[in-house]
């Protein structure tokens, strides 16, 4: 009698402590994923301000998300390089969480006002890199990368102004009611003007 | 005997169902599923839900990479259409337009295999 007494007091302090370790865990758990956000968020917003001084007139400028973004292994576009100068995506660190390419991508990165040369990557499976010259950005206004088939089904992408719909989330390609295009479109992974006068809206 | 010719018919039948039409117009003429229904909600949020629910599918480890959604929507006429392909041949179709009355008209077709993928409406 006495004996399964203490056998049933075991069992409910047994059960205790695998409740205290498990709140335990999920508690420290629920820090480092806080923590991790908190870093991204971070990462992401120094690479969203690197190009401007805090009060300079911008534009902002990110990548309109296509089907294949979803998938991990396609790397969605983001702006590499403007009048020559490489942007930096993120430090590295073993110790701090690190932002995704998608991260970068459909953000709002500040784009100084005026005529820029551009440098576009991603695209594919493969990092395609497409150049663009002299593209200029307005202050105040929103631009996106957008990809596009031409009419002879070549991969073209052109830079355009977009407005926003709220009942969409920016991961959604609706959310970017594309507008005006202030590029030409350029074959993806060239230089090559596919477009002058062809598809312009 | 029997149940192996009927394992091998169960499974021609499953393997013809997830394959897909080519065509959409060919998948709204000969799919199993239907659904056409007028909902009180504004389209494009039905188009969004839609899209969503199908591209999730796209998620699957399994089957997921085979699949792809394709979706179009006019911003002039509400009118939406959201395809779910499976390597590259349509198993899910739906069109949502904008009823006289504000509405969001919901038609839907699709197969036994993007069962699993369909949205609450």
């Amino acid at each position: 009698m006495a004996s399964s007494k203490s056998l049933a007091l075991f069992k409910l302090g047994a059960l205790a402590l695998i409740v205290m370790l498990a709140g335990c865990s999920a508690e420290q758990k629920a820090q480092m994923v806080a923590q991790s956000r908190a870093e991204v968020a971070a990462a992401v917003d120094r690479y969203d301000n690197q190009l401007v001084q805090p009060g300079d007139p911008h534009a902002v400028l990110s990548a309109q998300p296509r089907p294949i973004d979803d998938v991990a292994r396609y790397s969605p576009y983001r702006l590499s390089e403007i009048d020559g100068k490489q942007l930096e995506a993120a430090t590295y660190s073993f110790t701090q969480a690190m932002p995704l390419a998608r991260d970068l991508a459909f953000s709002e990165l500040k784009v100084p006002a005026g005529v820029h040369d551009l440098s576009i990557r991603g695209g594919a499976v493969r990092n395609y890199v497409t150049k663009f010259s002299k593209v200029e950005f307005e202050a105040g206004k929103r631009y996106a990368i957008v990809e596009e088939l031409a009419p002879d089904e070549t991969v073209t992408v052109h830079i355009s102004e977009y407005r926003i719909d709220k009942r969409f989330a920016p991961i959604d390609k609706e959310y970017y009611v594309v507008g005006k295009r202030i590029s030409d479109a350029v074959e993806r992974g060239g230089d090559t003007v596919i477009d002058i006068q062809g598809t312009r809206p | 005997m029997k149940m192996g010719i009927a394992f091998a018919s169960l499974a021609f039948v499953a393997g013809c169902s997830i394959l897909g039409y080519r065509d959409a117009s060919e998948l709204k003429s000969e799919a199993k599923y239907r659904l056409s229904r007028q909902i009180d909600r504004d389209p494009v949020l039905v188009y969004r839900d839609v899209s969503r629910a199908l591209a999730a599918c796209t998620r699957d480890p399994v089957a997921g990479p085979a699949r792809a959604v394709t979706s179009k929507l006019n911003r002039e006429t509400d009118q939406g259409e959201v395809s779910l392909t499976h390597q590259g041949r349509y198993i899910a179709r739906y069109e949502i337009s904008r009823t006289g009355d504000g509405k969001a008209q919901v038609d839907g077709w699709w197969l036994p295999g993007a069962l699993a993928c369909q949205p609450m409406l």
